[in-house]
Parts: C-alpha cells; sequence; structure tokens
C-alpha cells in the first residue's frame, strides 16, 4: 500500500488535534471496529461460535446421533437425567391420577416409579446432564446444536468462499477486457437474477436427492451474482488508473494487471459483502432443511433443528426454543458484524474515531 | 418512455422462455418419474401410461410439444391428481398465495416506510435506535422461527388467534393476522432501513437547501421533495422482495397450513408430477417478472434524471 513509502512527517494529526501515525487500510479499520461496540461484541459472539463448534468433538458432550430411550423429551435441567426422568414421568403420572379422580398412585404407577429409581442408581447412563435438553429420540440437544452449527456455519464459510472466488474471477475478467465477454458474462448474469432463484433451488433438491454436496452446489449456484457485479464495476473505474499504467508500463501481463494490482483494489468491498453473505446462505440452508430439503438424519443444522422443534412445540418448546435462540443470535452477532465493517472500511471515514 | 416500455415488456419473453427451458431440463433429469412410484406396474400398463403422457417419445419432441400447449395457455394434465389439469389445481390455489402475498407486501411497504422516515427525522433519538434495534432483529430472524414462535404464543399459550386455516372456514379474517404478520416482517425491516438510510441521505442533499432556502414550509420540501427521492432506493428494493415474499410463501403455508401453491410445490417436486412443478415454476415466475416490469417504470416517474432513451 501507499503508507510504506509516504514520507514519515513527526507532527501528523487529524482535525481533532490528536496525533496520528500513517496508517494501513487494516489497522484504520480494526481501530474503528474495535470502537464500534455492537460490532465488536457480534465478533466475539462470532469468534465464540467458532470455537464451540470446531471444538465439539472434543468436548465433554454427548454423541449427537446417540439415542437413549429412557430420555425422550427430557426437559432442559442443570440435574442428572435420572432425576428429571423420574421428576417428568412423576408428574405425567399424576396428570393420569387426577384425571382419573385418584388421589393415590396404583400399584402398577408405583411398581414403575420404584422400577426408575432402581435403574438410575444401577445404570451409569443415568447420570447424564442435558442442559438444554433432550429431542423426541432421546439426543442430547446441546451435542445437537453444536453438530448442526458446523454444518450451517459451514455451508455459510464454504457457500461464501466460493462465491466470492467466482465472483472475482468472472467479475474482474469482465470489466477488465470489457466488449464482449464482459457482454456476454453480463447477460448470464441478468439472466440468472431474474430467475426465481430459490424456487429453483427447492426443485433441485427435492429432485436429486438430499446431500450435503447437492445443497451446497444448489446455493452456490447463484450466489456469485452480485460479488460479479460490484468488482466489475469498481475494476472498469480503477482501469485507467496510474498505477496501472505503471504496471503496464513495465510489462506486466494482463492477468497480473487483474489479480496483483486490481483485485487487491476491491477487497474493502468484497469482505464487507461476504460477512453479509454468511449469514444469507446459513439462512438459505435453514430454510431447506426446514422444509426437509436440508441434511438427512442422524445429521442436523439449525434449521432441521427448528423444523424438528416446531412440529412438537406444543408439549416441548424447548426442542424449537433452543435451536431458535442459537441461530438469531449468531445471524444477529454477524449482521451487526457486517454493518460495523461496512463503516469501518468505508474510505470515506479513514483516519477519523 | 413508451418505446421503453414496449420494448422492457417484449423483453419478458425470451427471460419467460429461458426460465421454463430451465426449469425443463432439471425436472427431466433428475432420476426416477411419475410413474416409479406407483406399485408394480405390469410392462404392457406402464406403456400405456407413458403413451397417454406422451413420454414415449424423444425427449426435443417432448419439449416442443410442451412448449406448444404452455403458448396457448394450457399447463397439461397434471400427473399425480388424475383428476384435475394443472390449470384447475393453480386457479383454485393462486388466489390464496397472491392475497397473502400481496398482503404482506402492502403491510411491509407502508409500515417499513413510515417507521424508516420517523427514524431518519428523529435520528439519534430513542426512537430512531429502538425501531433500529428491531430492524436489525427483523432481518436476523428467520421466517420459520418467527412462524412457530408466534403460533407458540399467539395461538397455543394465549389462544388469542385460531392455529391454522384460512378464510371461508370456521374463523374468518383473523386467521390472516399471523400468515402475514410471519411473511412481511423480514421486508419490513429491511425497507425501513434502506428507508431511514436513503431519507438520511437526501436530507443533507444541496437541492434540500436550496428548497428551505427558497422558503418552502417543512411539509412541502418533506413531500415533494425528500420522499420522492427517497423512495428510488426502495422501490428497486421492492421487485426482488416481490419473488422472495413468493418464496416465503411456500414456507409460512407450510407452518399455518394454509392451501395455496406453496403446498403443491414441494409436493410436486417429490412425486415428479413434472407438469405440475413446470406450471408453478412459469406461474411464479411470471408474476416476479411483471412486478420487475412495473418497477422498472415507476423508477422514471420517481427519478427525473433517470430517462430511457
Amino acid at each position: 500500500m501507499a503508507q510504506t513509502t509516504a514520507p514519515k512527517r513527526d507532527s501528523l494529526t487529524n482535525e481533532f488535534d490528536q496525533a496520528m501515525k500513517p496508517v494501513s487500510l487494516w489497522t484504520d479499520a480494526w481501530r474503528r471496529l474495535k470502537k464500534n461496540r455492537m460490532a465488536f461484541a457480534g465478533l466475539i459472539i462470532i469468534a465464540f461460535y467458532f470455537a464451540a463448534c470446531l471444538s465439539a468433538p472434543i468436548l465433554p458432550i454427548y454423541p449427537y446421533q446417540e439415542q437413549v430411550v429412557d430420555h425422550q423429551n427430557l426437559p432442559p435441567s442443570f440435574h442428572s437425567a435420572g432425576r428429571t426422568m423420574i421428576a417428568t414421568r412423576t408428574a405425567y403420572m399424576k396428570q393420569t391420577m387426577e384425571a382419573d379422580g385418584r388421589t393415590e398412585f396404583n400399584v402398577d404407577e408405583k411398581g414403575q416409579i420404584d422400577a426408575m429409581a432402581q435403574d438410575v442408581l444401577t445404570n451409569p447412563v443415568h447420570k447424564r446432564v442435558y442442559i438444554l435438553g433432550t429431542d423426541s429420540l432421546g439426543r442430547d440437544l446441546l451435542s445437537r446444536i453444536l453438530y448442526g452449527g458446523r454444518i450451517s456455519i459451514m455451508i455459510g464459510l464454504i457457500g461464501t468462499i466460493t462465491a466470492v472466488l467466482v465472483g472475482i474471477f468472472l467479475g474482474s475478467i469482465a470489466g477488465y477486457v470489457g466488449g464482449r465477454l464482459d457482454n456476454i458474462i453480463m447477460r448470464v448474469v441478468d439472466i440468472m437474477y431474474s430467475l426465481p432463484y430459490m424456487l429453483l433451488v427447492i426443485i433441485m433438491m427435492a429432485l436429486f436427492g438430499q446431500n450435503i454436496f447437492n445443497l451446497f452446489v444448489a446455493i452456490a449456484l447463484v450466489s456469485w451474482l452480485t460479488i460479479c457485479r460490484v468488482v466489475r464495476g469498481q475494476i472498469m473505474s480503477l482501469q485507467n488508473a496510474e498505477f496501472v499504467e505503471a504496471a503496464k508500463s513495465m510489462g506486466a501481463s494482463s492477468g497480473r494487471i487483474i489479480f496483483r494490482h486490481l483485485t487487491p483494489n476491491t477487497l474493502g468491498v468484497i469482505v464487507v459483502f461476504s460477512t453479509l453473505m454468511v449469514p444469507n446462505f446459513i439462512m438459505q440452508e435453514s430454510f431447506l432443511s426446514f422444509l426437509g430439503l436440508g441434511v438427512s438424519a442422524p445429521m442436523a443444522s439449525w434449521g432441521s433443528l427448528v423444523s424438528d422443534g416446531a412440529n412438537v412445540m406444543e408439549l416441548y418448546p424447548w426442542q424449537l426454543l433452543a435451536p431458535a435462540i442459537t441461530m438469531t443470535v449468531f445471524l444477529f452477532a454477524m449482521n451487526f458484524l457486517g454493518d460495523g465493517l461496512r463503516d469501518a472500511l468505508d474510505p470515506q471515514s479513514k483516519n477519523k474515531l | 418512455m413508451i418505446r421503453f416500455t414496449i420494448r422492457r415488456f417484449f423483453s419478458l419473453i425470451p427471460t419467460i422462455f429461458i426460465i421454463i427451458t430451465l426449469a425443463f431440463i432439471i425436472v427431466r433429469s433428475a432420476p426416477g418419474g411419475p410413474f416409479s412410484g406407483e406399485r408394480n406396474v405390469p410392462p404392457e400398463i406402464l406403456e400405456n401410461l407413458q403413451k397417454k403422457y406422451h413420454m414415449d417419445e424423444p425427449m426435443p419432441m417432448q419439449y416442443l410439444r410442451y412448449m406448444g400447449q404452455v403458448v396457448q395457455g394450457d399447463l397439461g394434465p397434471s400427473f399425480r391428481y388424475k383428476d384435475y389439469t394443472v390449470n384447475q389445481l393453480v386457479k383454485q390455489a393462486l388466489p390464496t398465495s397472491m392475497l397473502l402475498g400481496s398482503l404482506a407486501l402492502a403491510v411491509a411497504v407502508l409500515f417499513g416506510i413510515g417507521i424508516g422516515i420517523i427514524s431518519a427525522l428523529r435520528q439519534n433519538t430513542w426512537i430512531d435506535y429502538t425501531s433500529m434495534s428491531l430492524a436489525v432483529i427483523g432481518i436476523s430472524v428467520p421466517l420459520f422461527v418467527i412462524g412457530p414462535l408466534l403460533k407458540l404464543y399467539l395461538a397455543l399459550k394465549h389462544d388469542w388467534l385460531p392455529t391454522s386455516g384460512w378464510i371461508g372456514e370456521r374463523n374468518g379474517w383473523v386467521v390472516l393476522i399471523m400468515p402475514v404478520a410471519t411473511l412481511c416482517l423480514p421486508y419490513l425491516a429491511s425497507i425501513a432501513r434502506l428507508t431511514r438510510a436513503s431519507v438520511l441521505d437526501i436530507l443533507r442533499a444541496d437541492f434540500i437547501r436550496t428548497a428551505r432556502a427558497k422558503g418552502l414550509s417543512e411539509t412541502v420540501v418533506m413531500l415533494k421533495h425528500v420522499l420522492k427521492g427517497a423512495m428510488l432506493p426502495v422501490v428497486s428494493y421492492i421487485g426482488p422482495t416481490f419473488a422472495m415474499i413468493l418464496t416465503g410463501t411456500v414456507v409460512v403455508e407450510t407452518i399455518f397450513t394454509i392451501p395455496g401453491m406453496g403446498r403443491f410445490y414441494i409436493q410436486a417436486a417429490f412425486n415428479r408430477d413434472y407438469t405440475l412443478i413446470l406450471g408453478d415454476v412459469i406461474v411464479l415466475s411470471i408474476i416476479m417478472l411483471i412486478m420487475n416490469f412495473f418497477v422498472d417504470i415507476l423508477y422514471g416517474f420517481l427519478d427525473p434524471r433517470i430517462s430511457y432513451k
């Protein structure tokens, strides 16, 4: 960047008379991002999510696909599963008892409670603690949410990376070469824009089967359109800048000019777009999973967990609330970070607070 | 302007053709067929079935035949609902989806613009902060989370609203509240944010200072100068929004069991009901394209700098 060659002055001040050093784009953006409390909080939340989801295999949680038949639909609790199980079952029996007009458990019910208490004492599986409860197959919801987060976040990241790579590649070529190639690429983009994209993705998933690969292809298919347009516009406006002229006169090839000189200058815009794209992808994947078109069991994603939870929300509301809140907080953090980055990377606010 | 309108209108036709062709290719290249699910059909009957639906012909021939029908407005017979044509099914379901979609869009646009303007005029007050925080929530919470949550609290916990159903069934108009609220929320939030940003932008523009300097009343400045200019990005957002709302109706109809297009959409794809899937895609795309078309035309009225030549 230009700052490295700028002459060093001793007293460089901004309009608030604060001393300032020549800073690179990124240091400056980072400084301003730290000042934006909401965006920084978002960053910390996202870092926490990443750490939790990445370390899921080594965390002391139960396997996400393991079903314990006795532990179906247990509510969230910090007590051991055995205790919660007995409490839930007893409460249920009390209900039937009152419905029958009895004041005491009958022999059969007493027998059941005793058997459960005996089982709890002997079977180590009842020592488990389900902080977020269990689902209808007796699987640990916390573990499922963490592993579901791995899938959801991975799709968000991979989708964004492909979109960015394809978008930069096609966009910069269209912008730099121009002419007929530009025309062809942009017409393709126009047509893809006017397609009812999610409707076609839904059809594709229903027709070609639900596996992660198809899901990923379907989502990545049109994600690059906006980036492609933005990069093209940026490149076209930068094309006649002096540094391109200089590179040309030194005999740099077109490929080198595009990818070493022009694209780095569009990075700010791309970073902002990408952070706003990740939540979009996660939302789309969950949307498909909600319709039953995403990942297939026993794997989970946030969307499929919300969908499963929505089916039983009358009786076991935590199965809906836990994944829904987890996911919403993440999307929330991501959106705040994106907004913050947009402000931080805005060239007009350079060296301002 | 008129020439542009006509040209823009005719450019819709190739797009529709591309959409139909693409959908046709996707649908037909998928494994399985409409008759593969049924119990072991003897080969002779299968042959007859295929003959009846012209599936024994080579693919290009089928494509041309289908295109010929579509041009005449005939979407063919449904493979699954054997007594119905796709036209009949669409005719039953489309009004429901359209009502849901347009109500949601209307609510989103009215309230979104209103909230956006108020936040912009009261910038950096608590009104601004609250409504913009709510807007971020609206954008971050997916439709399929809002829907079940609303249902859980308003219908199941408190019994204020019916859980599902549609007008003409037991409950009358109140059934509309939850689906419309669910469907419009994310778009309402986006429109509010967009409006706020663009009103703030325009308020700083030179022509507003000029208008005030001329001594125009604040009402005239707001209505004739600020609002007209500020609506531009909002209008361009409405086109794609309508498309998203149409997709959203698929989810909302699933959540609230509403008998609209969404019900067929996914089922038809699972059943390989070729004509019904294609029919759905065609109808929804045409609605979407027409919306975008109107948005483009509206653009010219709002911004005098845009002239279509």
